[in-house]
């Protein structure tokens, strides 16, 4: 069985945890203004009503420990002891030992703190002013004696009483009244004043208490109570009894009658008074002669015998009740339940209406049903608010904190609490507490800066950390702000990459908000060594992890040498939210309107894929959305042509649109958990029961964000890992919807095999090498076969043009995109088809080369380009994943830029024999614009944009934002346009490369040439002063949503400078 | 609705044994060890649940469905303000889908300390057997896997499957 302290033990803890708060507040007051009286003296109070409250409960070695504390402070209450810092500091060991006492008593741990060590250091400070402590006491006596006008409830017998009093007396016992005066600022006093009466009766017999038995409280006993008693003790016994803590006083007066004029009076004798108290010390002065001039003095209480009546005392009100959390969460939940079984009655209303076509009936019952809906709605308002607590109680915990951390780390902080008044569910505010602590914590360890570096950087050496709420909307939020350094982001970059959490292409993207945020992830710490404050890396995802759980938010605004405010925020009540109904077909769903950011229409050709993901470009920010009838499984029911309802949410900074049928409207919603009698369901936050009685599902945002991201990621990862190696634990890392991509593969693979059987046949032949790259998309597979199929044609120089053009029209079909899919849902529709292709492809192939063997082994005169450059597989592979993130780059610029849906092909990294690059491209005959961007720095070589003359055209426009046309010719503002264009593509492009290689790569100034791609081509020649023959092409084309092909994006560097990118590329990896 | 009725008045029936048992110890041990079933019947095969874990039959009331979650998990339902499973037994045991009728019902049950609905296509009765002729599960039961079967009943000519509840929602228990 647990350990405990019988049955006042939940009072005493409550009590106790109270004063200990009181205390830590106080003694900070008093370490600021060492001369504030009250302030001593309210600790002092505080202190011994806990001593005695420990020594009542049992807890002796608490006693003892504050019954020292106590004396200590009563030096310094009498000036016998001046406040020091050691003296402020031991007592605050005090309370924390004592605060870790009730701690293990309420968790139903015996105590077991070893309390010796912290009394012997009172001791030995108590020691300086031994001597000094005699006259203290006396002085102490005094003040006490000085109290004037006691209040004290007057005594008034009913008929009844008094008859009992008198037959009390014939039957030969004293009947006494004993006046029980305890220290006004006791605690507790009803608990006292039971255990007095407690012990009185074990000697007397009680016949009345004053105030009433029943309505012993702090409010009635303001000074002491008195008892009416019947025994023949004698004085001394009813004083011992009587004397507990805290009482310093008892009067004992004997009642007698007295005749008088036929009546009865009841006389009071003379007050036999009884000093006790302080310390246990028992002064008994039995004064009686010396308090008979205080008779005179004091008014006799006279009663007469006779039947009046006598006016009750009001039972006094109390002002506060204590209710637990789960009575009140039930209450709510049945008011929850009220509210809206109430809403049925409107339905009901209609059916009667319908009935009844005369409104009698009707219109009373409809009055009645709107009362009722407003009774319901009132109590539970009512009950909400019951629920709400003002967070001064969470921050004030934090002031002694702060003081102990200061000290601890030589800092100076101006701690300051705004906004304690503000109200917040008990539910967030139990919790909030721990996050909070550890903001402060880090606030102070990490934040702010040593007092002389803040001299240094021109500061104020006291820092200020400031914690603050405030109301805002639906929302309660907190900060934690602090002046100090601020975050660093380099820091928290190298930090991310050490750790192996992202890449430093990745955070080459990120925004310095999205990299602040790492510091939320698990296993994240800065500090470069663990102190016991903080450093280990498990606070931030805590916090983070925390306010999450109470569908609230925190995030981060810091500047570098400024400081750092860590705003969290919370939905002002948990249990009812407001939420935004939303239809897949017929299904309902609910999206708590706290992650609502919006809700807006878009049309179908809004909607761009980029990397395989629908986006929207909002108002110049992409978008990502998710469909929400693909998330729960079912048809969307959405017409071709119609707009389509997009509700935006977001979590954190993170934002996603989400695909809806219809939107329903606003509605308040209870929140009920699937947890309960199922268990925790994806994308669900829980399910809540309408009006009518079925239930909607409330959507969890924050794991449908996640899902998005993490399939994006996923995606990356394929792509990833698929060019890393062949293999590749596709079932692991592919999500199931890109299942039918592997399939592909392996048929790649198998291509390859094959193809690697006939290289080793044919011994050297350049395009097997350009074969072996591995490529995952399936338009590439065939491309690229289709394309080997062209060059080896054109190597056998033969005559067989006409498969050739046969060929070129099949790459021409299979080249563009469907306007509507992504590559990956491509991928899934067109699977067998592909495949069908693919085979065929590989038949025709083999079939020729086999024919052809001896003819090419004849005409091969160049040396393998590859082994000239010692450019391995691997390395490639590595520079296909640079192309990747460049290309990907460049066509989120290029459809920011143009505000319409741009399309890729993944980039195609070959080696290619220069003069056969505008072959390649094909067009030969057809005027072009290319946009030349020369590279410089460690790289040489050119960049090419590459368009159609047409599309050159189209471009302008859309950037003019002229009727499409318009342009037909290439003035000075389209140049520059397109000049400006290609520098913006071709910048996200070249970053990557110098990131990756650690290479200073960048682009010079663009020039353009309007001409054949013949020209355009040989122009790049000419620049490069060609040397070799061969180059490496990186190859991405870009699509319109129609399907029209946008342009080429090429990177030609020189072959030195091949060789340094793969080297940059071996070193950085 | 009469099968309530006769639910409830099973259980008392049965608190009155039980109550019963206390006083007459071991005198009557035989007649003591009845158990009661609600049995239902699934393709010809008649099944039991322990009544005790039974909280009431309902017939089929408006459902939500449940995205995510496996396919035997027909939707939620509400029940009296309780969101509550339902797990639609034939999938749940591997027999082939049925479209509900007016004999379909809902037994809640109580299930490893969760109320969950099992969607049946009616119910055939309460049945009292005795606890020596319950045999333990067998491999040789078609259809139904044994992690779901607490014993087979031997009732006359009848044999009754118990089922055994505790596993219904586990994710991991399939019928294959």
């Amino acid at each position: 069985m647990a350990f405990s302290l019988g049955e006042y033990q939940d009072i005493f803890l409550e009590e106790a945890d109270e004063q200990l708060q009181e205390l830590n507040q106080n003694l900070l007051k008093l370490e600021k203004n060492p001369n504030e009286i009250e302030v001593i003296n309210d600790i002092f109070r505080a202190a011994h009503s806990l001593k005695s409250s420990a020594a009542f409960v049992g807890l002796n070695d608490l006693s003892d420990l504050a019954h020292k504390m106590e004396n200590l402070l009563q030096g310094i209450r009498d000036r016998t002891l001046s406040i020091n810092s050691e003296i402020i500091d031991v007592i605050f060991k005090c309370f924390d030992e004592i605060n870790s006492v009730i701690e293990s008593v309420s968790e139903g741990i015996e105590p077991k703190q070893d309390l010796t060590w912290i009394m012997t250091k009172i001791d030995s400070l108590n020691k300086s002013n031994d001597q000094l402590n005699q006259p203290v006491q006396i002085n102490k006596t005094k003040t006490t004696e000085k109290k004037t006008q006691l209040d004290i409830p007057k005594t008034v017998f009913t008929v009844e009483e008094l008859k009992n009093i008198k037959y009390q007396m014939d039957i030969g016992q004293e009947c006494k009244q004993v006046t029980i005066l305890i220290e006004s600022d006791a605690q507790m006093k009803w608990v006292k004043a039971h255990l007095v009466i407690a012990n009185i009766q074990k000697i007397a017999e009680i016949l009345k208490v004053i105030p009433d038995e029943d309505e012993l409280t702090d409010e009635t006993i303001k000074d002491g109570f008195k008892i009416i008693i019947s025994t023949n003790e004698s004085y001394k016994n009813i004083v011992k009894v009587c004397d507990i803590d805290l009482i310093y006083k008892i009067e004992i007066r004997d009642l007698n009658f007295e005749k008088k004029d036929e009546k009865q009076l009841l006389k009071f004798g003379a007050i036999n008074s009884f000093n006790v108290g302080i310390d246990d010390i028992e002064i008994i002065k039995p004064k009686q002669s010396a308090e008979i001039s205080n008779v005179e003095e004091e008014i006799v209480e006279e009663v007469h015998i006779e039947d009046k009546e006598h006016e009750k005392k009001l039972a006094p009100v109390l002002k506060t009740v204590k209710v637990s959390v789960e009575k009140l969460d039930q209450l709510l939940n049945n008011v929850a339940e009220l509210v809206i079984a109430n809403s049925g009655y409107f339905r009901i209303y209609d059916e009667i209406r319908k009935m009844n076509e005369g409104k009698g009936l009707a219109s009373e019952f409809k009055n009645k049903m709107e009362q009722m809906a407003r009774i319901a709605k009132d109590l539970q308002t009512g009950i909400m608010k019951t629920r709400m607590v003002p967070i001064g109680q969470v921050f004030n915990r934090y002031n002694r904190l702060v003081r102990d951390l200061t000290k601890e780390c030589g800092k100076k902080v101006n701690f300051v609490i705004t906004g304690e008044d503000t109200e917040l569910d008990k539910k967030v505010i139990d919790v909030i507490g721990e996050p909070l602590l550890h903001l402060i914590r880090n606030a102070i360890d990490h934040g702010v800066e040593l007092p002389e570096e803040r001299k240094k950087a021109g500061k104020d050496v006291e820092s200020q950390v400031t914690l603050n709420a405030y109301q805002g909307g639906n929302q309660i939020f907190v900060e934690v702000s602090d002046d100090g350094k601020g975050l660093n982001v380099k820091d928290i970059k190298k930090k991310v990459i050490e750790k192996g959490m992202s890449t430093a292409e990745a955070l080459a993207n990120m925004d310095e908000h999205d990299i602040c945020n790492f510091i939320f992830a698990p296993g994240f710490s800065t500090a470069s060594q663990i102190t016991d404050l903080s450093g280990r890396g498990v606070g931030m995802n805590v916090v983070q992890q925390t306010v999450n759980e109470l569908n609230g938010s925190v995030s981060i605004e810091t500047e570098l040498g400024m400081g750092t405010r860590f705003l969290l925020s919370f939905p002002l009540t948990l249990a009812i939210i407001p939420a935004i109904m939303i239809k897949i077909q017929s299904e309902k769903y609910a999206i708590p309107l706290p992650d609502v950011i919006e809700t807006i229409k878009i049309s179908q050709k809004e909607i761009t894929t980029i990397e395989g993901h629908e986006v929207i470009n909002l108002r110049n920010e992409i978008l990502s959305l998710l469909r929400l009838s693909a998330f729960v499984g079912i048809e969307s029911n959405l017409k071709e042509n119609e707009k389509i309802p997009v509700v935006v949410v977001g979590f954190g900074k993170r934002k996603i649109g989400l695909i809806v049928d219809s939107l329903e409207g606003k509605q308040e919603i209870v929140i009920k958990s699937l947890e309960q009698n199922y268990r925790t369901v994806e994308g669900l936050a829980g399910a809540s029961i309408l009006g009518d009685g079925s239930i909607a599902l409330i959507l969890d945002i924050n794991s449908m964000i996640n899902k998005v991201i993490i399939d994006q990621d996923r995606f990356a990862n394929v792509k990833k890992n698929t060019l890393k190696t062949n293999e590749v634990d596709y079932e692991k890392i592919i999500p199931e919807n890109i299942k039918e991509v592997k399939k592909t593969e392996n048929i790649q693979e198998k291509k390859e095999i094959q193809l690697e059987e006939l290289s080793f046949e044919q011994n050297e032949s350049e395009q097997i090498v350009q074969e072996d790259y591995n490529e995952e998309i399936i338009e590439e597979i065939d491309e690229q076969d289709l394309q080997f199929l062209d060059e080896k044609v054109e190597i056998q120089e033969e005559a067989t043009s006409i498969e050739v053009e046969v060929e070129k029209e099949k790459n021409m079909v299979s080249n563009p995109y469907d306007g509507e899919t992504s590559p990956v849902a491509m991928a899934k529709q067109e699977n067998e088809e592909v495949d069908e292709r693919v085979s065929e492809a590989l038949k025709n192939f083999k079939d020729e080369l086999k024919d052809n063997i001896k003819s090419t082994l004849s005409s091969v005169d160049e040396n393998n380009a590859n082994s000239e450059l010692s450019i391995s597989k691997k390395d490639l592979d590595s520079f296909q994943l640079l192309a990747n993130i460049g290309a990907t780059n460049a066509a989120e610029s290029l459809s920011l830029i143009l505000n319409k849906r741009i399309d890729l092909s993944i980039p195609e990294v070959s080696i290619k024999k220069t003069e056969k690059i505008p072959e390649y491209l094909g067009n030969m005959d057809s005027v072009h614009v290319g946009v030349l961007l020369p590279i410089i720095g460690d790289v040489k070589g050119t960049l090419l944009f590459i368009l159609d003359e047409e599309i050159a055209f189209h471009m302008v426009d859309l950037l003019y934002g002229i009727e499409a046309g318009k342009t037909q010719e290439l003035n000075e503002d389209g140049i520059s346009a397109l000049k400006e264009i290609t520098n913006i593509i071709g910048s996200g492009v070249l970053n990557v490369f110098a990131e990756k290689t650690g290479l200073l790569i960048k682009p010079n100034v663009p020039s353009i040439v309007h001409d054949y791609m013949q020209s355009i081509i040989d122009s790049i020649l000419i620049m490069h002063n060609m040397e070799n023959e061969n180059t490496i092409v990186m190859d991405t084309s870009f699509y319109f949503e129609d399907d029209r092909v946008v342009g080429n994006l090429l990177v030609l560097p020189d072959t030195n400078s091949m060789k340094k990118i793969f080297e940059g590329i071996v070193a950085n990896a | 609705m009469e099968l309530n009725e006769l639910l409830l008045k099973q259980k008392k029936l049965n608190v009155e044994i039980d109550g019963a048992s206390d006083g007459a110890q071991n005198e009557d041990s035989v007649s003591v060890d009845l158990i009661q079933l609600v049995s239902f019947v699934l393709d010809d095969v008649e099944y039991g649940v322990d009544i005790l874990a039974v909280h009431e039959i309902l017939r089929m009331p408006k459902m939500t469905r449940l995205p995510n979650t496996p396919d035997y998990i027909k939707g939620v339902i509400n029940l009296r303000g309780n969101v509550i499973p339902v797990v639609d037994a034939r999938m749940r045991f591997g027999f082939s889908v049925a479209e509900p009728t007016d004999l379909t019902r809902i037994i809640v049950i109580e299930a490893d300390g969760k109320e969950v609905g099992l969607l049946v296509d009616n119910v055939y009765q309460v049945v009292r057997i005795s606890q020596s002729d319950v045999d333990p599960p067998s491999s040789l039961i078609d259809g139904i896997s044994e992690e779901f079967i607490s014993g087979i009943g031997r009732l006359n000519d009848r044999l009754i499957i118990l089922l055994n509840m505790a596993n219904l929602l586990d994710d991991n228990r399939n019928v294959d």
